[in-house]
């Protein structure tokens, strides 16, 4: 069909992708492979939080509260009760989703900006129970978590950033399914009217707690990675900054497309390496870019006007939803 | 088909629809008109679900709608359109069209999520299915634009055809002419006249006493929440209460 000529194009970006990804563990150093796999964090993150913020119009400022679930959750079975690392890593994911539904349970009644600060409040409760709770050792954090067995030794850290390439590659191909089935299309009615869906006999609070259950899923999920991959956790790094960076990663690189996020991920996580040595002033820099972002490209990355050059348009274009942003 | 039973909607002290008793037979096309703040489109978002009526029953096919929500209402068979048009403005004319046919669709997310093939099927019945609506409705060529690039009076049409797409069995029109140009009116009076006559049951309410007196089988005329009258467009016509809720006591014949 008309997807057909835009195929060499395409496999030719995915192939150097993917090659210039299988090869970086045998390119770099472990600095790199670190960054890599925090980049694939939170493209985890970001594109978990699209659902919510992108998809279906819910704006939860709270998302990183459901990260740090999964990731406590993970680790404390890890270090407490001694389980491998796959129960942990599926334990976190289904604690945050159940976490997420409580909290979509009461937030998701409300909309816009009260729904923002329900969110916001109710994560920041989370992250408070945590880090004063003495189940989780409090402010201390949880220490020495041990890292995935695999074939009877320790997983090397280049096999684990093999396992997160492709956790994040199967969340985003799942995402991407979501969004052109059904769910997605009856995700962004929601979105775009509430009223008008509930009309075409949609149940709008169903919806929204799948939106809401799935996405935290895959917050919880990136936790446990987390947490597995540095063995170090504190409540300290769950602070609302990490939402709100979340939040400028879905909005730079741009709402409701499926490439956007990934794109805000990166660069986001990337800037902050490579103006290191601006020390004080990066958070000053973040905020320049979100300035620039919003002033230039209100629609993120994604829905910049560049996109009509035609490789670019080509390979976006292939991606996205076919009802998320477009040009007019 | 649709049988109200003395419904009453107050809004704190405010009796907006005040003891209308309502009955529509299957096939017609019933209009309800009225002066402005008269109650019928109060009396509509009782029906539809928005407000909930504070005494009396609304009958469905047999079945007691009062007080369900939107969607339920929705599911039972009963579509509606919106006074001021409720598309949705980032999706092309089909997808509008797809959003309308998801109540029926059986996949489960989780099928969504693998995209299993029964779920592919589907996907492309669905489809299929919702071209077939567009060409119908003469729609087809465009159902490629953006909801939003559309002129007034086909956006109005296609979130008929959006409601037409849950398959109601009862369709009902929020002033579906506002704003429209004469032409347009009468383009939208000979589309209701033939989904109509495709075997659709519609309660619409209107403004535009002209096109309504053309249009409807019964006409029920609300005034001050209450009903006043109800009949054939001759038989309102002539009623005294119309004329004097309408033109002043000073024109009583």
């Amino acid at each position: 069909m008309e997807l057909k000529n835009k195929r060499p194009a395409l496999l030719i970006l995915c192939g150097a992708v993917l090659i210039v990804l299988a090869a970086l563990p045998y390119l770099f150093s472990g600095y790199v492979l670190q960054v890599a796999v925090y980049v694939g964090i939170y493209v985890m993150l970001a594109a978990s939080l699209n659902l919510l913020i992108g998809y279906t119009g819910i704006f939860s400022m709270g998302h990183v509260a459901f990260y740090c679930v999964g990731a406590y959750t993970s680790a404390l079975l890890a270090t407490k009760l001694d389980m491998p690392f796959i129960i942990c890593f599926l334990a976190g994911g289904a604690a945050a989703g159940l976490i997420g539904a409580l909290v979509g349970f009461a937030a998701l009644r409300l909309n816009d900006v009260f729904l923002a600060f329900t969110t916001m409040g109710l994560g920041e409760v989370i992250r408070i129970i945590i880090q004063n709770s003495s189940f989780t050792n409090g402010a201390l954090g949880v220490t020495g978590i041990p890292m995935p067995e695999f074939f009877g030794g320790t997983m090397s850290r280049e096999v684990f950033y093999y396992m997160v390439l492709v956790i994040v590659f199967l969340s985003l191909y799942f995402i991407y399914r979501l969004v052109h089935s059904h769910t997605g299309r009856t995700w962004m009615t929601i979105r775009d009217d509430a009223d008008a869906a509930a009309s075409l006999g949609i149940n709008v609070f169903r919806y929204k707690m799948l939106a809401m259950v799935l996405s935290c899923v895959i917050a919880g999920l990136a936790g446990s990675l987390y947490a597995t991959f540095v063995q170090y956790i504190n409540a300290s790094n769950f602070s609302i900054t990490v939402s709100i960076n979340i939040i400028a990663m879905v909005a730079i690189g741009g709402m409701g497309t499926l490439t956007g996020p990934v794109a805000g991920a990166v660069i986001l996580q990337v800037l902050p390496e490579a103006i290191r040595f601006l020390s004080d002033y990066r958070q000053l820099m973040f905020g320049v870019a979100l300035v620039i972002s919003i002033m230039f490209a209100p629609k993120g990355l994604a829905g910049m006007k560049w996109k009509r050059l035609k490789p670019v348009r080509a390979i976006c274009g292939l991606f996205e939803a076919k009802s998320g942003q477009r040009e007019e | 088909m649709l049988y109200a039973k003395n419904v009453y909607v107050r809004f704190g002290g405010l009796t907006a629809v005040d003891n209308v008793s309502l009955h529509i037979a299957p096939g017609e096309i019933h209009a309800i008109i009225g002066p402005n703040g008269a109650g019928k489109s109060t009396f509509f978002n009782a029906v539809s679900g928005i407000n909930k009526p504070a005494e009396g029953t609304i009958e469905f096919m047999g079945e007691d709608i009062t007080g369900l929500s939107q969607y339920q209402v929705a599911q039972k068979g009963i579509g509606r359109t919106f006074q001021n048009i409720k598309l949705f403005p980032a999706m092309t004319v089909l997808e509008n069209v797809l959003c309308g046919s998801h109540m029926n669709v059986k996949s489960s997310w989780i099928q969504d999520m693998f995209g299993t093939p029964s779920q592919k099927k589907e996907e492309r019945e669905l489809r299929q299915k919702c071209l077939e609506l567009l060409e119908r409705v003469e729609l087809l060529d465009k159902k490629d634009y953006l909801s939003s690039g559309l002129p007034y009076g086909e956006q109005r049409k296609l979130e008929i055809v959006r409601a037409m797409a849950t398959s109601p069995k009862l369709l009902m029109l929020d002033e579906p002419a506002a704003g429209m140009n004469p032409s347009e009116t009468e383009e939208l009076k000979e589309f209701i006249r033939k989904i109509n006559s495709e075997g659709l049951t519609i309660l619409l309410i209107e403004h535009d006493v002209k096109m309504v007196m053309s249009l409807a089988d019964t006409i029920t005329v609300l005034d001050h929440g209450a009903k006043i009258a109800e009949g054939t467009a001759e038989e309102v016509r002539n009623d005294q209460k119309v004329i004097e809720a309408y033109l002043g006591k000073s024109y009583r014949r």
